[in-house]
């Protein structure tokens, strides 16, 4: 319902724009910016984490670094010290055998005295390759390139040929043998004067073994380290190598697999990286690098001195969790908002619109008229202003209407006495033209009674001149008279469509002898217009303009015509007089005002013809032309509306009522209510023309107080819905049903259409026609009624 | 030729008396100034041969003279004599049973002229009156029915069609309330008529144009 308010509906419109900018706000900049900083934040603290796994791991494999260096030195130390010890030996043998064969079988005869270790043995060989003892004589002569080991494996071959490139220096080797590694260390020395190379070498497994199960140890730490140390909750680190084992995971059963068995994506994602670019293991040497998958997110961290890599794999969610707490919050908080805010403007707007249409009302009301009315809207706001400006706007209102009423009640009284006195001179006038005219007329008998008798000459001529006074004397009166009428605002012009020439020849036959005597031509141009006029009144016009043309003109003609233009007539005068000047055009038309007295033919008149014509054609509200050019003649043109009805005679304000059967109404009694006697008349016409009976009332009392005394009986009623008093037709029914005791077909006539006036009538059952009144209409509602 | 001159102003009568004289042989006139004396004379049994009477006379109202004389001499000529001259007025007067309208405007001789055709036993209005006979019989009947009040009714209804009062016309005749009440409802019976209202109605059709 408050959706129809057009203020709800833009505060409604307004807050939502609002809250959508503010959150695309939030959701497209704030939030990004969050997360981008968020995401620093949770790298760098990723990358302090696995730091901090890196330094543990230090720490672990420092034990064992300084183990294995600590034993491995010692094994060089007693590697090197028997090695000289035998070429020392060899050296002094050498001072006292000659022969070659014997320095060095001396020499095989004391390896296995020295304490070094089962695993030792000491062997020598030339320099040109050939070995010159060896503890298995087997081997004794064989090429050194060739010289296999303990094992049979021939990898002697680059300790040889760095042997003989080097004085002395150390070395060692791998060999591959079904129960694992075996490790060996080999120390060489070169007596360049013998052309021997003395060449020892031990079995370090047992070290290496050692170290072996430590560095186990220390992986085993290292997973359980990784499988304590959470990062956050969805946290995993997980450790591989290059060859992508794995070395720790937290779940155990993946240890030494590769890391594509891991059943999570992520680590196909980091393997799908390294293998597209190859290169990222060796750039990313030092650095990090990531990689980001279905909510997952990794990073990688290569450590350069176990040849590892340490991912770290998080769910992006909790990363982001307090984001996306805060997006679900704010995307709350605004819901929240907006519907706050509809309440708040539904509740504004419900008190803002009730409050509008409060003073709506009181405004309709002051429009219509009811200046009583206030508006009781209480409110600290602009509308409470607004309601108190409009109460003291309706009570300046009020107090100008009645001074305004009182001064046109004032107005009415002055204008009401003015009408008065002036119809009250008009009657005046028109009583004592009466009695002035009674004297002319009899004395203008008499000297036309004189003129028949034998007069002389000279009296004759004096009858003459009496005569012609005694007619300027009359004229002069009944056009006073005329004027007089005109200006009392009394005639009342009576409008029917009628044939202009009709009214042309009555102008023709009054003006033909006078024309004649005048010795002017006087033509009428014939005509078959009609025209919507008052007959009487545009004869008049007519007959005055016709008449002022021929007294002003000397010698020539005199025409009228007629000239037709779209909807209207024009009606002119021509005639070849004396013409008037334009600074007189104006003036002619007031009273008493001749062009030049000198001029005038007929020096007894005065000239009020065209003051009548003026203010006839004021009346009418006809426009008067006037084209005149001094010494040739002037034109008086009158506009008149043009009937349609183009050759018939209408008479318009005839009824047409006798089309109509007046049997079926013959002999019913009417009773007509109606307070206007004009109305009454014309009612009763029509009424007596049908052959009804009429019985005529103003008010109901009147027809009540006939009624009491009598018992009249009557067919139906027509009624005014107004009578005057206050009283109406509905009112006045009601009584005569009461009086006579029988409900009457009633008819309600009225011009008041609105809707009180309406309900009243129907509520009463009786019929209603809507003034005016059409004679058809009125015939057949009575024939219903009946 | 006996003539009965009814107009209220003497010389008028003198004048016409005079006119009559000179064009026709053996004239003698009657005058009445007043309805009064039309009563009188009417009364006194003696019918004239043509009857010339003005429209507006002390005591009549509208066309109720020339209404009262129709009736009262139904066969006599009839020639109004008036200074109104609107055509309207002149098509009533024939149509109310006058035999001519002479504007008193018009020249002597045409005068003579009019009246001694009127005499012959013809109509005559001025040349550029038309004349519709289409007024209703009903409405001849009323104005017949108006022609039959006696003078005093006549008093009694010219104040009954201005709205007074039973009351009223008691103070402003000088007469009893009984007395008016009684005239009143003896005209409403002259009228046929019930109200007071349609006995206004009726007056105004009587009634001359800005009378």
């Amino acid at each position: 319902m408050f959706f129809s308010s057009k203020i709800f509906r833009q505060v409604f419109i307004y807050s939502h724009i609002i809250i959508c900018i503010f959150l695309i706000a939030i959701f497209f900049i704030a939030i990004p910016f969050l997360e981008n900083n968020l995401y620093a934040i949770q790298e760098e603290s990723a990358h302090v984490f696995l730091n901090s796994l890196i330094q543990r791991i230090d720490s672990e494999s420092e034990a064992i670094d300084t183990f294995w260096q600590s034993t491995f030195k010692e094994q060089k130390k007693r590697l090197r010290d028997i090695t000289l010890i035998k070429v020392n030996e060899i050296i002094s043998r050498s001072e006292q055998y000659t022969d070659l064969v014997d320095i060095v079988e001396n020499v095989s005869k004391f390896p296995k005295t020295m304490e070094f270790s089962e695993n030792g043995l000491v062997w020598i060989m030339g320099v040109n390759g050939k070995i010159l003892y060896h503890p298995d004589s087997k081997q004794i002569n064989k090429s050194a390139s060739n010289f296999r080991d303990y094992y049979g494996n021939k990898a002697y071959e680059t300790i040889y040929k760095r042997a003989i490139k080097e004085n002395s220096g150390f070395s060692d080797y791998w060999v591959d043998s079904k129960n694992g590694l075996i490790s060996k260390m080999i120390f060489y020395k070169k007596i360049p004067n013998l052309g021997l190379i003395v060449i020892s070498e031990v079995d370090i497994e047992s070290v290496y073994s050692e170290v072996s199960s430590r560095q186990e140890e220390q992986i085993s730490k290292i997973n359980s380290l990784v499988k304590e140390n959470k990062y956050r909750n969805s946290g995993e680190v997980c450790i591989f190598n290059g060859s992508k084992l794995i070395i720790a995971h937290p779940n155990i059963k993946y240890q030494n697999k590769k890391i594509s068995e891991i059943d999570s994506k992520i680590y196909s994602e980091i393997e799908k990286k390294f293998s597209l670019d190859k290169k990222i293991q060796h750039q990313n040497n030092t650095g990090y690098f990531k990689a980001i998958i279905n909510n997952k997110i990794a990073w990688i961290r290569y450590v350069d001195d176990y040849d590892w890599y340490l991912v770290l794999s998080v769910d992006e969610d909790e990363l982001f969790q307090a984001v996306n707490k805060l997006k679900n919050l704010i995307l709350f908080a605004a819901i929240i908002f907006l519907v706050l805010i509809n309440y708040a403007s539904l509740t504004i707007v419900k008190n803002i619109s009730n409050s509008i249409r409060k003073l709506s009302d009181v405004a309709k009301k002051v429009k219509n008229g009811d200046l009583s009315v206030r508006s009781n809207v209480v409110s600290q706001n602009e509308i409470g202003e607004l309601s108190i400006s409009m109460n003291e706007m309706i009570h300046t209102i009020e107090q100008n209407t009645n001074s305004l009423a009182k001064l046109n009640i004032e107005f009415k009284q002055a204008k009401h006495a003015a009408d008065e006195s002036n119809q009250s001179k008009t009657r005046f006038l028109t009583a004592i033209s009466h009695d002035l005219l009674q004297p002319l007329t009899s004395a203008k008998l008499f000297s036309s009674l004189l003129q028949l008798e034998n007069l002389s000459n000279e009296n004759a001529d004096l009858v003459e001149k009496i005569n012609k006074s005694l007619e300027s004397a009359k004229l002069l009166i009944s056009e006073l008279v005329e004027i007089s009428k005109l200006n009392s605002g009394s005639v009342k012009p009576k409008i029917e469509s009628f044939k202009l020439n009709n009214v042309f020849q009555e102008s023709e036959g009054a003006f033909a002898i006078i024309a004649q005597n005048a010795n002017i031509n006087f033509r009428v141009a014939k005509t078959s217009l009609c025209v919507n006029s008052d007959k009487q009144l545009l004869r008049h016009i007519i007959n005055n303009l016709v008449s002022n043309a021929i007294r002003y003109t000397k010698f020539g003609s005199v025409l009228l015509g007629c000239r037709r233009t779209k909807d209207s007539v024009h009606i002119q005068v021509w005639d070849t007089g004396l013409g008037i000047p334009k600074h007189k055009q104006k003036e002619i038309f007031q009273e008493f005002v001749r062009v030049n007295s000198s001029d005038v033919v007929d020096e007894h008149r005065f000239g009020l013809g065209l003051a009548i014509v003026d203010r006839i054609s004021k009346i009418l509200g006809y426009k008067i032309l006037l084209k005149s050019v001094v010494g040739k003649g002037s034109v008086f043109s009158v506009e008149v509306p043009m009937s349609n009805a183009k050759d018939m005679y209408l008479d318009v304000t005839e009824p047409k009522v006798n089309n109509l059967p007046a049997s079926s109404l013959k002999g019913k009694t009417i009773l007509c209510l109606e307070n206007e006697i004009d109305i009454l008349d014309a009612m009763d016409r029509l009424l007596t023309r049908w052959g009804c009976n009429t019985i005529l009332a103003t008010s109901g009392e009147e027809i009540l107080d006939i009624l009491e005394s009598e018992d009249v009986h009557i067919d139906i009623i027509l009624s005014d819905f107004h009578l005057g008093d206050d009283e109406t037709g509905v009112d006045a029914i009601k009584q005569i049903f009461e009086i006579t005791g029988k409900i009457i077909p009633a008819i309600i006539i009225t011009a008041d259409t609105s809707e009180i006036v309406k309900k009243n009538i129907l509520k009463n059952n009786y019929s209603v026609l809507n003034k005016p009144i059409d004679p058809d209409t009125l015939y057949q509602k009575i024939i219903d009624s009946i | 030729m006996l003539c009965l001159v009814a107009d209220d102003h003497p010389a008028f009568c003198d004048a016409i008396y005079r006119m009559l004289e000179k064009s026709f042989s053996e004239v003698s006139t009657v005058t009445a100034g007043s309805l009064e004396t039309l009563h009188e004379i009417v009364e006194s049994k003696t019918e004239p041969e043509l009857i010339i009477l003005d429209l507006s006379m002390p005591g009549v109202y509208g066309f109720s003279g020339l209404i009262f004389l129709r009736s009262t001499f139904p066969k006599v000529p009839i020639i109004i004599m008036s200074a109104r001259e609107e055509p309207s007025i002149i098509n009533e007067a024939i149509n109310y049973g006058a035999n001519g309208y002479i504007p008193k405007s018009i020249p002597m001789e045409e005068m003579v002229e009019a009246i001694s055709s009127v005499y012959n036993g013809n109509i005559w209005v001025p040349a550029a009156v038309e004349i519709n006979s289409d007024i209703d019989e009903e409405y001849r009947k009323v104005a017949e029915n108006l022609s039959n009040l006696s003078t005093r009714q006549f008093s009694v209804f010219k104040l009954l069609t201005e709205g007074y009062s039973n009351q009223q016309i008691a103070d402003t005749l000088f007469i009893s309330l009984s007395t008016a009440k009684s005239h009143v409802s003896s005209i409403m019976k002259t009228l046929n008529v019930k109200t007071r209202s349609h006995v206004a109605v009726l007056a105004r059709r009587l009634q001359l144009m800005d009378e």
